[in-house]
């Protein structure tokens, strides 16, 4: 959480983390595609031959002055691939909350888990304890078959009881907005608990 | 004060091996010893440590259980857990208790001491705040930018932190990504400071120089939390390497001296109580709900 001063901007970095293709970048998109231009920016992409994300996906929001100051968005997603987990614990760098973006289907949940626990591992080498970072978690792709329960995926990853979680479809934007305010709000209540 | 580490574990011969080894760090770090978790408690209620690392099985109160105590009152503690008996469930415990390494032994004691050195090492990044920048401070910084970006003609000059927010810029920046310049300068950055950590240097000055067909880019640090980038566009400026060295270290020790006194405040000094409530409507507002 940084304020810049001299504009009077309150900057929250919210980061998207998950497996290679559970719907990062589709959250980004659909949160793009359906907010006011006057509210958000360029949606910023560097993405392989392949289309998949290489580095980070960035979408800045910006609302109007609250209390004298205006709340900046920056929202980023971590690349999928197995192959750059030096990025992904980068992009967690400065993180003031995380929506952990799981594939609902049962074929994915061990790369649910595996990249959960990486995503733990980041956190603590980066000095940040997990436990009280703001998270928030989406079991995306609800509209697929073949999926988990939400009551197994539950206990796998809203482990302490009090974690949020949201059954989503991204590209249709079901849970898209409901998960990245839940995240926010979690931002600002820890914020605002701190001592 | 250095960074102080407690190695626990009830083999005599291995507290005294790995204490030996973990001297070698350097005169920076403080390693202290306990041969059971009961006396690394008493130790840990006399004077905390940055860095615990304790075996798993011991008689009496057990690696685990130290742990847990630990985390009841110090969550800033860095742990690294050893054992023998690795198991799902003590990995499931020690990522509940947030421990920084789970070792399994046998392992090469330089691995021991590289986890040691990247955990107090990882700690500078952990503060979380809310720089507090006056209005003067702020134009200070911006003026003493804008002077630097004169003397060397670069087409902008970056001020941001490690850990990726910009603090300010002058110049011209279309065309370039500041926060994907950011995240990436950034990321070499957290590498060196730790590098410097590790040497034991406390004033390590950092330049580095990108020559490219359409960007010059060089960049430096500002201290340990924050550092600049400088932009040329080869089309349009030429840069010379010895002149932006020269200009731009005198720039850092001026930003270091307006910088010097500048506070991180946890964000509820700063924010007001209803801030979370007025921006939870405004997103209403904006998407409904």
């Amino acid at each position: 959480m940084f304020i810049n001063w001299k504009l009077r901007e309150l900057n929250l970095k919210i980061v998207y983390y998950g497996p290679a293709m559970s719907g990062k970048t589709t959250n980004l998109q659909f949160i793009h595609d359906h907010t006011s231009p006057q509210v958000r920016g360029e949606l910023v992409s560097l993405k392989t031959r392949e289309d998949r994300t290489i580095f980070f996906d960035f979408l800045q929001l910006e609302l109007g002055q609250i209390k004298g100051l205006k709340p900046k968005f920056n929202l980023y997603t971590v690349p999928g691939q197995v192959l750059y987990a030096a990025s992904r614990k980068l992009v967690l760098q400065g993180a003031d909350g995380v929506v952990f973006v799981a594939d609902s289907q049962i074929s994915r949940l061990a790369d649910n888990i595996q990249s959960y626990r990486a995503m733990h591992q980041h956190l603590i080498e980066l000095g940040l304890d997990p436990r009280r970072m703001p998270c928030v978690i989406q079991f995306n792709k609800r509209d697929l078959s073949a999926l988990t329960p939400v009551s197994l995926l539950t206990r796998y990853f809203a482990v302490n009881g009090s974690t949020p979680t949201f059954e989503s479809i991204a590209t249709q934007g079901v849970g898209v907005f409901e998960t990245l305010k839940a995240c926010i709000n979690l931002v600002m209540a820890q914020a605002q608990r701190q001592l | 004060m250095g960074k102080r580490i407690l190695i626990v574990d009830d083999e005599e011969s291995v507290v005294f091996f790995l204490g030996e080894n973990l001297a070698e760090l350097g005169p920076g770090y403080h390693v202290e010893t306990a041969r059971s978790g009961e006396e690394a408690l008493t130790k840990i209620a006399q004077q905390p440590f940055d860095l615990v690392i304790t075996d798993l099985r011991m008689p009496g109160v057990d690696g685990l259980e130290l742990l847990e105590s630990i985390r009841a009152t110090d969550p800033k503690t860095r742990l690294i857990l050893m054992t023998a008996y690795g198991s799902d469930r003590v990995e499931a415990e020690a990522r509940r208790l947030a421990v920084y390494r789970y070792i399994t032994k046998p392992f090469k004691i330089e691995d021991l001491v590289d986890a040691a050195r990247q955990a107090l090492g990882d700690m500078a990044l952990s503060s979380k705040g809310i720089l507090i920048l006056s209005d003067e401070r702020f134009e200070a910084i911006t003026r003493r930018l804008s002077d630097l970006r004169v003397e060397i003609s670069a087409q902008c000059i970056i001020l941001a932190d490690v850990m990726g927010q910009l603090i300010t810029e002058v110049g011209i920046t279309d065309g370039v990504d500041v926060n994907m310049l950011i995240s990436l300068i950034g990321g070499g950055f957290t590498t060196t400071f730790e590098m410097a950590r590790y040497l034991g240097q406390t004033q390590a000055l950092n330049l580095n120089y990108q020559e490219g067909d359409r960007y010059d880019v060089y960049s430096s640090n500002v201290g340990d939390n924050l550092f600049l980038a400088i932009l040329y566009s080869k089309d349009a400026q030429t840069s010379r390497i010895g002149t932006v060295w020269l200009y731009t270290k005198r720039a850092i020790k001026d930003l270091l001296e307006i910088t010097a006194a500048v506070e991180v405040a946890p964000p509820d000094q700063v924010l007001d109580s209803d801030f979370g409530t007025l921006l939870s409507d405004s997103l209403n507002a904006l998407w409904g709900g």
